[in-house]
Parts: structure tokens; sequence; C-alpha cells
């Protein structure tokens, strides 16, 4: 019996080999029977192929579209931060810059002005709502002492009211209790500068004939040993003619703007310095590279 | 420990009033932080603390400013006793009465300072420093007085307890 059963196996594996051997070696068109079922087949089986081929690819990209969004997010961080980092930085220079060019305009301002000066930055503003200064950073150690004339560039700004050590109390040209003597650059004609209610500045008492005119040019008048002749004070508004009083006055458009004034000068003393044109004036444009 | 937080608020509000306050400008008017202080702590502390820190801040004022009176030396300590005063009526119960207290004593204050300076400067304009200095003041400063004492509500809820529920 077990001898039967091993030559059928036997049989058997002899029989697989040939139909291996024959299917191999068989010439293509006996293959013809097999292809018949292997079209379908393959037909059937391309389907679910397709469509895992198509999850694996959207898988892929999914995968890879994952990755490279967290990358972005990672970027966009650093970017974020960096862009965060540099709007600081911008602006830390653009103050810099126009810190720069401020005092750039005052070094310029110093050096054609032939009085000696300080120059002083401006720390606080009147803390009421009564009186027009400003507190400025020198005092007496800097050689401020009160009643020095303030100026800017543009013109006067007031004078030294109170000095401590270290910063001293500037009284405006707007405040109602500083007056300057001053007068009108076209016409000669003086008066008194003087602070008003809203802010504003008036020259007073100019004479009843006096033909001041809208537009015109006022400056000290030098009489007053705080500010030497010739410093511009502002431009007449308009003029007016009040029936109690035999005087003129003209309300001032004021060069300056005291509520953004961030540095000042204090000229420490009236008489120019040795061989110096007594003209305190900011430079020309066109007076070359360092004239501006 | 008091004279420390005293002092704290004296090196607070000074600096406040002459550097900070101006960006808060109104039409060239600006709230005066000094006087709201001195009434909240006449409100909420007495007189004798709110005339002490109103003798403190008002000279203080003084000497930064372009007066050269002491006006606020003499107007500050007068509101911490008058605010102080009013603190132990049921009036100050009120919530919202504070900013109201606040705003009055500020025009009685600038009443006072604008006849003081009428009196020294015949050329003043009274009716015209009534209108655009001292009424938009005494507005501003309940606005502010009515801030800060949100502010402080809001930040300390004890403090408030202990105020309006003694």
């Amino acid at each position: 019996m077990f001898r039967s059963r091993s030559r059928a196996k036997k049989a058997w594996k002899i029989f697989l080999i040939l139909l291996l051997t024959g299917l191999v070696l068989f010439p293509l068109s006996a293959k013809e029977p097999l292809n018949a079922i292997a079209v379908p087949l393959t037909e059937i089986i391309k389907v679910p192929l397709t469509i895992v081929s198509l999850i694996e690819q959207t898988l892929e990209a999914g995968g890879k579209a994952l990755q490279s969004l967290i990358d972005l997010h990672g970027k966009n961080q650093v970017l974020t931060d960096e862009l965060a980092r540099l709007k600081i930085e911008h602006n830390r220079l653009e103050e810099l810059a126009a810190a720069a060019e401020r005092y750039r305009t005052l070094f310029d301002f110093q050096q054609h002005c032939p009085y000696p000066t300080v120059v002083a930055q401006v720390i606080g503003r009147d803390p009421t709502n009564w009186h027009r200064s400003l507190v400025i950073a020198k005092g007496e150690r800097d050689g401020v002492i009160a009643g020095m004339g303030v100026i800017t560039p543009l013109g006067v700004v007031g004078r030294v009211l109170k000095v401590n050590r270290t910063f001293s109390v500037v009284q405006l040209i707007l405040d109602r209790n500083n007056a300057i003597t001053a007068l009108v650059q076209r016409t000669r004609d003086e008066g008194i500068v003087q602070g008003v209610e809203n802010g504003r500045a008036m020259m007073k008492y100019l004479p009843p004939l006096a033909s001041v005119e809208s537009g015109d040019v006022v400056v000290t008048s030098g009489l007053d040993d705080r500010f030497p002749k010739g410093m511009v004070i502002g431009i007449v508004n308009r003029v007016e003619k009040k029936t109690a009083t035999p005087f003129k006055s003209a309300t001032l458009t004021l060069h300056a703007d005291f509520s953004t004034l961030e540095e000042v000068v204090v000229l420490l003393a009236t008489t120019p310095l040795d061989g110096r044109d007594s003209e305190c004036s900011m430079p020309h444009k066109d007076d070359g590279e360092g004239g501006a | 420990m008091k004279f420390l937080v005293y002092g704290g608020v004296v090196l607070l509000i000074i600096p406040f009033q002459v550097v900070v306050v101006h960006r808060f400008a109104i039409e060239g008017i600006v709230p005066d932080a000094v006087l709201v202080t001195v009434c909240l702590v006449g409100l909420w502390r007495g007189e004798f603390e709110a005339v002490v820190l109103g003798l403190v801040l008002g000279f203080l004022q003084d000497l930064l400013s372009g007066a050269t009176v002491y006006l606020n030396l003499m107007t500050k300590p007068l509101i911490g006793l008058a605010i102080g005063i009013v603190g132990r009526t049921p009036l100050s119960l009120i919530r919202w009465m504070i900013p109201i207290l606040i705003t009055g004593i500020s025009f009685v204050s600038g009443l006072i300072i604008l006849f003081l300076l009428q009196a020294s400067s015949s050329e003043m304009d009274v009716v015209q420093a009534l209108l655009s200095i001292v009424l938009p003041q005494a507005l501003y400063d309940g606005v502010l007085g009515a801030i800060v004492l949100l502010a402080t509500f809001r930040l300390f809820p004890t403090l408030h307890r202990r105020v309006w529920n003694p």
C-alpha cells in the first residue's frame, strides 16, 4: 500500500514538471487559451490596483503636503518673528535717523550761531493748563541761569524761568507772563510780543501809525539782554486796533511748533564770540555739504 | 509702609503729569492727575493724608510749572481737605457721584486759580479762561477720575469692598 502511494506522488511530480516545462516552452500561439482567461482577470484586478495606487499616491501627496505644511508653519513662525524683530529695529533706526537729523540741524545751527549756546533736551511740559512752559534737561551744572533766552533753528522759544542743578523750566513765548521786545523787520516798528489765553502770541503796543501788514516778519529787537537783535519770532497774521487803546496789536503765527519740540538751544550769552558775525541764523541749503 | 506707598505715588504721579499726560491733551487741555489723586486719597483715606499729599504734590507741580506763584501749593491741600470732609458724608457712598464730585472740586479749584491770576494780571480775559481752561479741565478731570476709579476697582476688588462696604 505504501509503495502504491509513493508511486502516485512520483507520478504527480513528473506531471507538474512536464506541465511547467510545457508552459514555458510552448509556442506563443499555444498560450492563446491562457490569455483568454488572463485578460478579463487583469481587467478585474486592474480596478483595485488603480484604487490602491490612487490611495497610495494621495496618501503620499498628503504626507508630503503635511510635511511641507509643517515646514511652512515653522518657516512662517521664524519669518514672523524675524519680521517683528525687523519692524522694531526699523522703528528704532527711524527714530535714530530722525534724532540724528535733528541733532545735525542743531549742530549746524550752533556752528553758525556766534553766541555761546548749549543744546538741551525737552523732558517735560507744564503740569498745569494755566502756564506754557517746558522742562529741559540742562541746569546750573551746564551754565544755565534764570533769564537766559531759549531758541531753536526756527526761532525764539522763550526764556529760562527756574533753574535747578540738572534741569530748568523754560517759560514759552506763548505764556501770558512772558514778554519779549520785538520789531517788525520791514517797517522797524517796535512792540512787545506776549502770550494770550488760547495759546497764541500777540505783538502789542505797536505805534498807531505803524504800517504793519499780514505776512510781515517779527524779530527780536535786542533791547533786552536775553536775545540778540534779529532773531525770528514769527509772522504777522492779523493786525487789529482796539478802540480802548491807542496802540495797534497783531496776532502772530510762530514758526516753531511748541507741542512737538524735542530739543532747544539755550543762549548762554548775547555777546558774539571773538571774530564772528553777530547774525545767528540757520545756514542755507546751498551752503555746501555740511551747510544743510 | 504708608510713607513708602505715598513716596511711590509722588514719584509716579509727578513724572506722569509732566511727561506723559500731554499725550492725552484735547485742544491743548490736559487733565490734572495730581488733583484726581488728591481727591481719591481724600475720599479713601481722609482729609489729613490728602492735605499732606496735596502739599507735597502741589509744591512739586509748582516747581515744574511756569508759575511764578505757588498756586498749586495753596489749592491742592484745600482740595484734599474739602474732599476729605465730603468723603465722610453719605454722598461718597454713591459710586457714580465720585467723578461728579471730582468735576465739581476741579471747577472750584480752577475758579480760585483764575481769580488769583486775574488779581495779579488785569489783562487776563476771565470769560475766555473760564470757557477754554476751567470748564474743559473740570470735565476732563471728572472723566479721568471715573477711569481711575474703574481701573482701581478692577485691579483691587478688596479695596472696593472696603470703601463701599465698611
